[in-house]
């Protein structure tokens, strides 16, 4: 399905058809979305906010209306949408910016990425308590009430990089909230695979990177309730995040721009806006159908190898797994030479990968671009895998 | 392809690993970044300075527990002088995949235990001084 959208899928490796099913790393990108950066340097390009001729204007009015797609992309105001350069960008604007203080405690799921892990960690630094929730083996969240009570923000994810898990954040919002505690959601796997409604869910904030729902690379999305951004210092300071400056003093553009300082990368963030006419055209619903039948298909055709283990029950287009005896970078290294593009080590979740018990796993996630013949390529190469290393 | 990674020699020592086992000595335990892999390496070094024995722990790829394999069998009655000059190269050639050394993401696991390996040394000869 919509293979032919995607010209990077045309390419061949060693002589062999890409197969590729790494798109929880990366996704690929549709020609309109290459097309767009071109667009924008043939036709727009200027330095936002930072002139008032013909081009910047139009610059501008690119930039103001992505920012009101992606704000209708997740049901927010429109001033309560950040640009940032990525996923972990935004985390860290609220890890390093909210005005939490020394003693606060913050709740951080174990099953996170590193992104939504490492920052909250270092909170440790500045005396505030970090403690951890756990997971079961399936990833489902083991969420206890008590520990809520008295922290100031839960940090979870939406859709597991590695387990392929979909947390019920409606639910754990709901139950958090009822003692005054936030929630930071990290969508950047959930993001243009389910639907987001963040009036639904309720989440305080939510942050998602656009490489990984067709975008190009440097750009990211905070999404956060405006009267919780009105309390979140910005990160980077300079031009374009002011509003006056004199030797006495500077004060800050308003909420959502003081948080984008320097020259934005407009192109990147045109380029999302591309992606989610993109993502509607087909339609989330629809996207969503075709992956999980593909997980499903997966999931029984891995029955079907001997000695390979799953993580997990619960997966919506990501799957882990390893061959017994033999380590996931060789099997990652075979199915490579065969042209199919996986992930294997710590999926930037160590803490979760020792949770389980394991060292490295190997990873397929699957898109809008995938189809069963792409499974059935994996299936006979992970057989033949076996084989190679003699198991 | 394969073949300039896996040598038969690698997939024999990943199935059947040499040294694989724990001893008193001096340690050193390294890990990949990229990766996680962990691999510590002790030497048993008698007052003379000549490795008696020698093991390694740690689970990693083929490439990583080949190469462990092969560098601790070569260290046993070395002097620590020796084992700190030992490089990674010659390792690569008697591994069977000399072209290793132009993958930059493979040749890591290579280096892993030969660092650590090192390390261990070194540690023992800061020690006698």
């Amino acid at each position: 399905m919509n293979k032919q959208d995607f010209p990077l899928l045309n390419r061949k490796l060693n002589g062999k058809s890409l197969t590729y099913l790494n798109s929880a790393a990366t996704t690929q990108k549709p020609k309109v979305v290459i097309d767009s950066a071109k667009e924008f340097y043939e036709k727009y390009n200027a330095n936002l906010h930072r002139g008032s001729d013909y081009l910047s204007n139009e610059t501008e009015k690119i930039y103001d209306s992505s920012r009101r797609k992606v704000a209708n992309f997740l049901n927010s105001g429109v001033d309560e949408i950040v640009f940032t350069k990525s996923c972990t960008e935004a985390i860290n604007l609220v890890v390093r910016g909210f005005n939490f203080s020394k003693n606060d405690k913050i709740l951080v799921a174990i099953s996170n990425h590193h992104s939504n892990f490492v920052p909250w960690k270092m909170l440790e630094r500045r005396g505030l308590k970090i403690e951890f929730i756990n997971v079961d083996k399936n990833g489902s969240l083991l969420l206890d009430e008590n520990k809520i009570k008295g922290a100031r923000l839960l940090a979870i994810t939406h859709l597991s990089n590695v387990l392929g898990n979909v947390l019920d954040v409606r639910k754990i919002c709901s139950i958090a909230h009822k003692h005054n505690c936030l929630v930071l959601v990290d969508c950047a796997q959930s993001a243009g695979k389910i639907k987001i409604d963040v009036k639904d869910l309720d989440c305080d904030f939510l942050a998602f990177s656009g490489h990984k729902m067709f975008s190009l690379n440097g750009v990211g999305v905070l999404y956060g309730k405006k009267k919780l951004l009105e309390n979140v210092q910005p990160l980077i300071y300079g031009g374009d995040m002011i509003k006056d400056v004199s030797l006495k003093g500077v004060s800050f553009a308003e909420v959502p721009r003081r948080f984008e300082g320097g020259t934005a990368d407009v192109a990147s963030v045109y380029s999302l806006s591309k992606a989610i006419d993109y993502i509607d055209k087909l339609g989330v619903e629809k996207i969503n159908k075709h992956i999980q039948d593909l997980t499903g298909y997966c999931l029984n055709k891995f029955g079907e190898i001997k000695n390979l283990e799953v993580y997990g029950a619960n997966q919506d287009s990501v799957i882990s797994f390893n061959l017994k005896e033999i380590h996931g970078h060789d099997v990652a290294e075979y199915l490579a030479s065969k042209g199919i593009s996986v992930r294997s080590g710590h999926m930037c979740c160590q803490p979760l990968i020792s949770h389980l018990g394991l060292n490295s796993v190997v990873r397929v996630s699957f898109h809008i671009y995938n189809d069963k013949k792409d499974i059935d390529i994996l299936v006979k190469e992970l057989k033949n895998c076996q084989g190679f290393f003699k198991i | 392809m394969m073949d300039e990674i896996y040598s038969d020699l690698i997939l024999d020592l990943n199935k059947n690993p040499m040294n694989k086992k724990k001893i008193v000595g001096f340690s050193y335990r390294d890990k990949n970044p990229l990766c996680g892999d962990e691999l510590e390496i002790s030497l048993e070094i008698d007052k003379t300075g000549v490795v008696r024995d020698v093991g390694f722990q740690g689970e990693g790829c083929a490439i990583s527990q080949a190469a462990a394999s092969l560098i601790t069998e070569q260290v046993k009655n070395k002097k620590v002088e020796e084992v700190v000059k030992m490089d990674i190269e010659t390792v690569l050639k008697e591994l069977g995949v000399p072209n290793l050394k132009n993958n930059p993401v493979r040749i890591k696991c290579a280096m892993l235990p030969l660092k650590a390996m090192k390390m261990a040394a070194f540690i023992y000869m800061a020690k006698k001084k």
